[in-house]
This record gives C-alpha cells, sequence and structure tokens, in this order.
C-alpha cells in the first residue's frame, strides 16, 4: 500500500482494535464492534468530536464543509471557513447531506435485473459476481457510453479517459442545463470559464430570471455576497429582477418585473436603447458594441414604446429600469432561468450581457470579473452536454446504433429528459446498462446492474467550484466516516476495471486516494508534499492567486435582434404558459429522496412534499378552483396533476410548477409523491445552444374534481403584512 | 414604552400557577452580565430556509412528514414566515425568520404549574424536558406560536439515528420543545472559555441557524456587551430596530432590523403590465 489511507487506515483501526473485540453469539455484525478503552484507534476517544474538512460534491453546488464526527458517526455538516466559495456559509441541501449519508433506502449491495427494465425486479449480488458480470460485458464491448451528473476534478478526468480507453465518449447530464449561460459568457464575455459576480460591492443588479439566490449556480456564494449588497457598504445596493413567474430571488428584489415569456431580450434590448438614447452611460462604454450589433438603428427598433406590447412591460417602466440601472453603478445584468430556457434564450442571454458592455461594468469591481482558467492535470468541471446532443443520441440508439455498454453515475436522464425524446426507450436499446449510485432512481432503474456507491462523505474526490471565487481553488474530498454500506466509490470501480481489462492504457493510480493525491501534487507544487498533502486535506483544499485577471479575447456577438421565442402548439388549444422551477430544497429533483428536503417549505407557497400549481387568482376563478383543487395540466406532449395553489404573485396566464417529485424509485420518501412536469414538456431546443427550452410549454388546465390539502407550513392561506404588519419596513430615502 | 408595555411590565413579577412569585429578568439577571440574543436583519435575509434545516439537524427534530405538515403538527424551532402585499403584479412576497424570541417577560415561564420553562440568569428561555407534563400551557400563551407539543414519539429508521447529535436530549411523546438558542454549544463555548482561563470572545457562540445563515441575517450576540459586533450593529441601526408584537410587552431577546424597501411609496397602478398576454 503506498501511503496509508485514512480510509483504509480507519478499516485498519477496527480491525486492530478486533483484538479485544467481544463477539457475541448470533449479535448483528454491527453490534460486535465494541471499542476497546485501552487501544484506542488514533482519532478516536469516545464521546470526542472530531471534525473533517471534506467538499459537498453530492449536491453540485461546490461548497466546502466540515463535518462533525463522533464515535465514527457524522453528526452535522457546517461550513467550511477558510474555503473562499462558501466562506463558512451552507445552503439547505449541503446541510441535509448527512441525511442522505444514513438514509435508510441507501442502495447497500449491487443488484442485477429479474424482470422487465424499469419494472423494480431485481436480485442481490455479492461484488465478485457483480463485477465479474460488469467485466464481462465490458471485455466484449466495441463502445461504451459514461453519462454522469455535472462532475470534476480527478473524477471527471478519469470518466473522460476510461470512456476513451473503451472506445466511447464521457456525457454530461444537467436537468436544467447551464449551457445556455456558458454559451452567453463565451459569446458575450469571451471567458472559457464563467465569470465571478461581484454581488458584495455592486451598487445594482439587473438579473433577467436568474434566481441567484436559490438554485442558480452558486447560491451560497451568491448569498454571502448578496448580504453585503444588502447592508455591507455605504449605499444599499438595489436588485431589479425580470421574469414571468416570481422566483425567491425576485421575491427579494426591489423591483420586481413580469415580463412575457420569452420576451426578456427584447426587455434588455429596449434598456440598452433607453440607456442609449438619454445618455444614461459614456457613449465611449457601449460605441463599439452598439455597432457590433448593428449600431443605434437597429436598437431604436426596441424603444419602449415599440416593445411594450410585446413584452408585456409599460413603456414609463421600462425608463426607470434602465435608469435606476445606469444611475446605479457599478453593477451587472445576468440572465438565467426562464429567460434562457426559450427558443432564443441565448440572444436574451447576449442582449442581457451587451448591457454590462454599455454601462462599463465587464471586468470592473462590483461587476463581473474573470475567472482563472485551470491548471495542469486539473480537469475543470466537465461541461454540460447540451439536450439537443442527448437527444440527437438517443435517436441514433433508437435507429438502430447503440452503444454496448452504458455507465450512468449521479444522472437521471430518464426522469428529467421530455417523455417526447424517447430516451426511455433509447436507454433500452443499448445492450448493458450499468447504475451507480448511493439512492435509486428512474434510470438506475433501468439498469441491468446497479452497484452501490459510497456516499459523498465517504470517499476520495476533489472539485473545482464553477464558478469559481476569482481565485485558483480546487476543494479536496476525503472520507469522514467508514462506509456505511459495502459501496465503492465511481472512481474505484472504473479504475478497478481500467486496469484488469486495458492495463496498457490505464493510469498508473490503483485508487481514487492515489488518483486526488496525485493530482494534488502536481498542482500545488513546491517544497515537502507529505506536510502540505496534510495542510490541504486540514483546509478542505487549496486555493490562490497566481494569475492575470482580464478577459483575453473579444466577444463574438451575433444577437439576433428579430428571433421571436417559439412555443409548442398553438395558443388557442393550449392558452396557458408552463413554467417549471426549481425548489430552493429539491432542486432538479436528485435530492428528493432526503425527508429533511421534501419538508422545507418552499419559500414562496411554503409548500411541502407534493406538487402543486401555482395559479393568479384570475385564471383560477376563469377555470372555477380554489386552494387544494386538483388540476391536470395537460400538454401536447403530456399530462400530469397538481394541487392548486393562488398566488398573488403569479402572472395570469402562467402556471409555475416546481420540478422534483414524480418518481417510481428512490424509497419511502420519494416514491409516488407529485408528478414530473418535465416529463410533458415540448422537446423544444435553445438556438444556438442546444438546451432544453424548458419555458416554451403551453398547456390547458381541467380541473379533475378533487381536493387535497396543499401541506403547507402557512396556516392562513396567503396571510397578509399589509394587514398586521409583522415586517416592518422603510424605504430608507 | 406604550401603556400596554407598561401594563405587561407591572406583570412581569407575576404569580404562578402554584402561588410562586416569578421574577423578571431585570430582577433574576445581570445587567452587567450576559444576556443572549439575537439581531435579525430582514433587509439580509432572503428566505432562502437554510437556517431551518441547520437548526433540525442540529437539535434532532423529528421528522417532519407530510401528514405532520396536513395536521399542523410540524415541528420547526425556527421557521421562516411569508407574507404577501398588493396583487400582480405589484405583489411583493416578504419573509421573516421566527423562533423562541426569548422574552425577558416571558407570558410562557408564568403559567407553566411545575416550572419546566424558566428563565436563566443568562437571558435564555429554558425547558426542562423532564420535568414538563404536557398542560401545554406555554404553548397556548406564547403570542410567537414557537412552542411545539410532541404528539408522538420521534421516529429515524434505522440507520438514520446515527445522525441524532448526542449532546441533545432527543423528546418523547407528551412534552413541548422550542428553541434553545443552541444552549448544547452555549455551554460547550463556556467549558472550553473556563479551562483556559479567558472570556468568551466576541462572537464565539453561533447557533446552528445563525452559523449557517449565507447572508449573515442573523446574529447571535450578548446583549449586555457593548463591545460585541451585533450590538454594536443593532445601535447603529436604532433606526430600523423593532421587536416582534412589541404591543406584548414581552421583552424579546430577538432584534429585527427593518426591512427597507425603496419603492414602498411608488403608485401601485404605474406598474400595472401591459395587457397582451394570452
Amino acid at each position: 500500500m503506498s501511503g496509508l489511507g485514512r480510509r483504509r487506515f480507519l478499516v485498519g483501526s477496527a480491525a486492530l482494535a478486533g483484538g479485544a473485540t467481544v463477539v457475541a453469539c448470533a449479535a448483528p455484525e454491527r453490534e460486535s464492534q465494541v471499542q476497546s478503552f485501552v487501544l484506542q484507534p488514533e482519532l478516536s476517544l469516545p464521546g470526542q468530536e472530531l471534525w473533517f474538512a471534506t467538499t459537498c460534491a453530492h449536491s453540485s453546488c461546490g461548497n466546502s464543509v466540515v463535518v462533525r464526527t463522533i464515535d465514527g458517526r457524522a453528526k452535522k455538516v457546517e461550513g467550511n471557513p477558510a474555503f473562499p466559495v462558501n466562506q463558512g456559509k451552507l445552503n439547505v441541501r449541503s446541510q441535509a447531506g448527512v441525511q442522505s449519508l444514513y438514509h435508510p433506502d441507501r442502495l447497500t449491495v449491487p443488484r442485477r435485473r429479474r424482470g422487465l427494465r424499469g419494472a423494480n425486479e431485481f436480485e442481490d449480488l455479492e461484488w465478485p459476481a457483480g463485477l465479474d458480470l460488469l467485466t464481462e460485458k465490458m471485455s466484449e464491448a466495441r463502445s461504451v457510453v459514461v453519462i454522469t451528473g455535472p462532475i470534476s476534478g480527478t473524477r471527471a478526468r478519469i470518466a473522460r479517459d476510461f470512456a476513451t480507453a473503451f472506445g466511447g465518449e464521457h456525457v454530461v447530464y444537467e436537468t436544467l442545463e447551464s449551457t445556455v449561460w456558458r454559451k452567453t459568457v463565451q459569446d458575450g464575455l469571451g471567458a472559457r470559464r464563467l465569470p465571478y459576480l461581484d454581488i458584495a460591492n455592486a451598487h445594482s443588479i439587473l438579473s433577467f430570471g436568474a434566481d441567484f439566490l436559490s438554485t442558480w449556480l452558486s447560491p451560497t456564494q451568491y448569498g454571502v455576497g448578496y448580504g453585503e449588497f444588502r447592508q455591507g457598504h455605504g449605499e444599499r445596493g438595489r436588485l431589479i429582477q425580470v421574469e414571468p413567474r416570481m422566483s425567491l430571488t425576485g421575491a427579494n428584489a426591489d423591483s420586481w418585473v413580469y415580463v412575457h415569456p420569452g420576451q426578456e431580450g427584447a426587455l434588455a434590448l429596449s434598456i440598452a436603447q433607453v440607456i442609449a438614447a438619454e445618455g444614461l452611460a459614456p457613449p465611449d462604454n457601449w460605441f463599439n458594441v452598439v455597432s457590433q450589433v448593428g449600431g443605434l438603428d437597429a436598437l431604436n427598433a426596441y424603444a419602449p414604446d415599440r416593445v411594450s406590447q410585446r413584452t408585456g412591460v409599460p413603456v414609463e417602466r421600462i425608463q426607470e429600469i434602465a435608469r435606476e440601472f445606469a444611475s446605479h453603478q457599478p453593477g451587472f445584468a445576468i440572465a438565467g432561468g426562464p429567460a434562457l430556457a426559450s427558443t432564443n434564450g441565448l440572444d436574451n442571454g447576449l442582449a442581457a450581457m451587451l448591457l454590462n458592455h454599455m454601462v462599463g461594468s465587464v471586468g470592473q469591481p462590483g461587476g463581473l470579473l474573470p475567472n482563472p482558467d485551470l491548471r495542469s492535470s486539473v480537469t475543470p468541471p466537465t461541461e454540460p452536454t447540451s439536450f439537443a446532443d442527448l437527444a440527437g443520441r438517443g435517436n441514433t440508439w433508437l435507429e438502430g446504433d447503440p452503444p454496448d455498454v452504458a455507465i450512468v453515475f449521479e444522472a437521471d436522464p430518464v426522469y428529467g429528459m421530455p417523455d417526447a425524446t424517447r430516451f426511455a426507450d433509447a436507454l433500452g436499446k443499448i445492450p448493458f446498462v450499468v447504475g451507480i449510485g448511493t439512492i435509486m432512481n428512474e434510470t438506475l432503474g433501468h439498469a441491468d446492474l446497479v452497484l452501490p456507491s459510497t456516499h459523498a462523505f465517504e470517499e476520495w474526490g476533489d472539485y473545482v467550484p464553477d464558478p469559481a471565487p476569482r481565485q485558483h481553488v480546487v476543494g479536496l474530498q476525503q472520507p469522514v466516516v467508514r462506509p456505511t454500506t459495502s459501496g465503492r466509490s465511481f472512481g474505484d470501480i472504473l479504475l478497478t476495471l481500467w486496469h484488469d481489462l486495458r492495463p496498457n492504457l490505464a493510469p498508473p493510480w490503483d485508487t481514487m486516494r492515489d488518483a486526488v493525491r496525485a493530482n494534488a501534487a502536481e498542482v500545488f507544487r513546491g517544497g515537502d508534499f507529505e506536510e502540505r498533502w496534510v495542510e490541504l486535506l486540514k483546509n478542505g483544499g487549496g486555493w490562490n492567486d497566481d494569475w492575470a485577471p482580464e478577459f483575453r479575447s473579444s466577444p463574438n456577438w451575433h444577437i439576433n435582434l428579430l428571433a421571436e421565442p417559439a412555443f409548442s402548439d398553438n395558443g388557442v388549444e393550449f392558452p396557458l404558459h408552463v413554467i417549471p422551477f426549481e425548489g430552493v430544497a429539491l432542486g432538479g429533483g436528485d435530492e428528493t429522496a432526503n425527508p429533511w428536503l421534501q419538508a422545507t417549505p418552499d419559500p414562496i407557497s411554503t409548500a411541502t412534499w407534493t406538487t402543486w400549481v401555482e395559479m393568479n387568482p384570475s385564471t383560477a376563478a376563469a377555470l372555477n378552483v380554489s386552494r387544494g383543487d386538483v388540476v391536470r395540466i395537460e400538454t401536447a406532449h403530456g399530462e400530469f396533476e397538481a394541487g392548486v395553489y393562488i398566488s398573488p404573485a403569479a402572472a395570469p396566464g402562467v402556471l409555475g410548477v416546481p420540478i422534483g417529485q414524480g418518481h417510481t424509485f428512490g424509497g419511502r420518501w420519494r416514491e409516488d409523491r407529485g408528478s414530473n412536469v418535465l416529463a410533458s414538456l415540448a422537446p423544444l431546443t435553445v438556438a444556438g445552444a442546444g438546451g432544453l427550452a424548458w419555458a416554451a410549454t403551453r398547456a390547458r388546465v381541467r380541473p379533475t374534481g378533487d381536493y387535497r390539502q396543499l401541506p403547507t407550513i402557512e396556516v392562513l392561506p396567503n396571510a397578509r403584512n399589509d394587514v398586521e404588519e409583522v415586517i416592518v419596513q422603510i424605504t430608507n430615502e | 414604552m406604550s401603556s400596554s408595555a407598561n401594563e405587561a411590565a407591572s406583570r412581569a413579577s407575576a404569580v404562578s400557577s402554584m402561588g410562586q412569585t416569578i421574577p423578571t429578568d431585570a430582577e433574576v439577571g445581570h445587567p452587567e452580565g450576559v444576556r443572549w440574543g439575537m439581531v435579525v436583519d430582514l433587509d439580509r435575509c432572503t428566505g432562502c430556509q437554510a437556517c431551518v434545516v441547520a437548526c433540525q439537524a442540529e437539535n434532532n427534530i423529528a421528522l417532519n412528514e407530510e401528514q405532520r405538515v396536513l395536521e399542523r403538527r410540524a415541528k420547526t424551532w425556527i421557521r421562516i414566515e411569508r407574507y404577501w402585499e398588493g396583487e400582480f403584479p405589484n405583489a411583493k412576497a416578504r419573509f421573516i425568520p421566527v423562533l423562541c424570541q426569548h422574552c425577558g417577560n416571558a407570558p410562557c415561564e408564568t403559567v407553566c404549574p411545575v416550572w419546566a420553562t424558566y428563565h436563566n440568569n443568562e437571558g435564555l428561555n429554558v425547558q426542562v424536558y423532564n420535568r414538563c407534563i404536557g398542560t401545554r400551557f406555554c404553548a397556548n400563551g406564547c403570542p410567537y406560536s414557537v412552542r411545539y407539543f410532541n404528539f408522538w414519539n420521534p421516529e429515524w429508521p434505522e440507520p438514520m439515528n446515527n445522525q441524532l447529535n448526542p449532546d441533545v436530549t432527543v423528546r418523547t411523546k407528551g412534552i413541548i420543545e422550542k428553541c434553545t438558542f443552541c444552549i448544547q454549544r452555549i455551554n460547550r463555548v463556556q467549558v472550553t472559555a473556563k479551562t483556559e482561563g479567558r472570556e468568551i470572545r466576541s462572537g464565539e457562540v453561533q447557533p446552528a441557524c445563525a452559523q449557517s445563515c449565507p447572508t449573515s441575517a442573523l446574529v447571535f450576540c450578548d446583549l449586555n456587551d457593548p463591545e460585541s459586533a451585533p450590538a454594536q450593529l443593532a445601535e447603529a441601526e436604532a433606526g430600523r430596530s423593532y421587536t416582534l408584537l412589541e404591543h406584548f410587552g414581552t421583552d424579546p431577546g430577538i432584534i429585527y432590523l427593518k426591512k427597507v424597501d425603496p419603492h414602498a411609496e411608488l403608485e401601485e397602478d404605474s406598474h400595472a403590465p401591459v395587457e397582451t398576454h394570452a
């Protein structure tokens, strides 16, 4: 063993203690591991807490955590105060990691399919039998596809190189993908990595649908900045949120502006026109970029009086937004959520980015700041595969050219891809599908072999946050407890296969720990690495500022100024817009098995445990439905049921529906609960970026006649602050 | 002080149901000593719920399964209340974290027949679980509805019980529970400071909610320590500070800083959307 791994050390410690182990007849194994008071393993004293820094890789938010352990059990997750991304703070999902670790429905042993795919009929296997089966199938395979969620660092490098070595590709699946924002950044800033949003020093933020306080990209990092933005410096920052459905960020905005779905770009260009026409920003800032999009004449086509009807925003309001944004600089504009999930999403994003160039916030404090490119061997966060790309692969598989083996890890495309793509059928064409995960999901339910993986708190790894906090950052992940199941880490499984089947192409590492350590040695060079390694583990990773801060290339503008959003089907038969959204706790649905997260109230509706539909009172009245009535929402591509939540913030004709429920796999707290809105979406794509246009589906609603009380935390439906002033406000003007 | 507050203060030296005089905070407390409290900046709070889950993880709060929510018996020692103002398109959602206010003149303390809830000399409203007999008088008396009764024994299916915090008692059926300001953390810091022969440092005690809060909207502090950063903050922000349901005269240990809304006085009609939507 090259170096004693902590995980092996813990196992070894237990074996050592075995000398003093009392084994009672017929006692369950877990009760037989009695610890000797005389021969204590290092790092373990009864009742003494120990804290381990690691990375919260399971929630894909890039937070570094410190985990409190007592007697070898994880008790509490806290933010790592040393880590520059989350600075000691945590969001809901990171907090709940410990509950996923000890989830009673976790996969404990390998399972082989016995019935039809998706029928949830499996038999348990021993690990050697499971690995033998996988090895046999892989040895016969001519091509393989590795499908994972968003992963980075050593894990991503192994997945990518493994797939290449076996004649295949690594595909990265995100439920609501960041593809369009990444493309916006590439084209609008000329940057390869996502920029740092200097929220703390901004005096204004103009957000087109980006729910950055809840789920968008790096909400904990943004939350830390937001506190300072509001009350951390002399001028209180102003937040303007433009979107068709009020998000959590919208609820916190000083100005929340409703815009018709898909018209965010037209509104952004109209704001740009006001800035130019009224001279709200120096022409030196904007003359060149405006020239690149067609000059003032082109912009004048978006004068407020010409787009007011199209966007649904009054002329005066557009002018107010432009003046407020331009007069409170430094500040920046961003786009996300439904703004980028229309068929013209890339245009919307670029139009928002144009505003940054006009007010001169690119590369300036309080604006959008560049992040460093990654060095040497560390693999950056793998670029998500676009919806169009994945759907195209699915079509190829359906047409008779599937790979021989699919390996799926921490991704659930069968749940997240619209039914219209027939992705489950496409996966069914692959002769052998192996799923690796901690708990069942829809995709693992369609696998031939399911292998239990270790939890993030039980394994080695590293993580490259994206967006980074203006520093080179690599977060390290180490086991904080001994594995509670027989699971093995994704990286270790791939390395084992690799060495067995392609030894001449295999990397020099036998285990993930070796791989992570070797990569860290390459990135953090200098001095005695043994000492450095311990320091890195203690800090939860490494970071430094050794780089030149600038955006290096020029923007590549190609805003299609005339692009109108397209929607599924006709507006007569399907008159309402469906706007799916990720909740602060359940996100895209991958954490739905966790009861803490299920019970966490949605901030807007305070609803828990179910699927609801936010509806304007006038829309509800037209449909003759009330709070709690169950309605069937029909699109041209499917239908689902939801309970009505009448929201004063919902726009007439717009249905806000949370993502995350409607699973048939995943344990007692996830299965057979609520509905999956994603399944019924139209398979429309964002032009130029290939993302799923998930905000472009029209629908109609039919009452079912059923009523189910909504499980909300609010006792009095829609309690008013303007009647009983609980929350006191001042204007500060 | 308002007349209602005066009246409440005059009742503060109340007589319990057992005929014993309940001393007020001012009588038992140490004006120069510690009074634990919290400053909650509503202008920073986003309603993100991080504090809610942090509290549940730290304090072994039973799982709030759907049926419990439907029965209005979910336990959340800290909860985010959401209030609406206005109507679309000018609707505004307002958030406020509500937890035990650790009142100086706590209505819950005077009604407990068995002294299960009392006020300690550090300003904490303390709940002694093994004294509680479950009359729920305290929950009825609390104007903030932050006391929760255990209608069932809590259950954590194995191996979920491994996550339980050994520093915090698991409450059984028939008793009241509520926010303790993470008293186990306060005790731990006090023991550490005493062992090291020093005073507790400002900011050294962090309840789970305040520790997790991404925007630092919740700041725990000794309200009697003029040097503590939150105390200075409250002083500096005196124009924004208020206490919840002040007219009850409960002398809360939680100071809220008012939400700032620069558009509060705008004419609402000026923002009506253009009627073009299908």
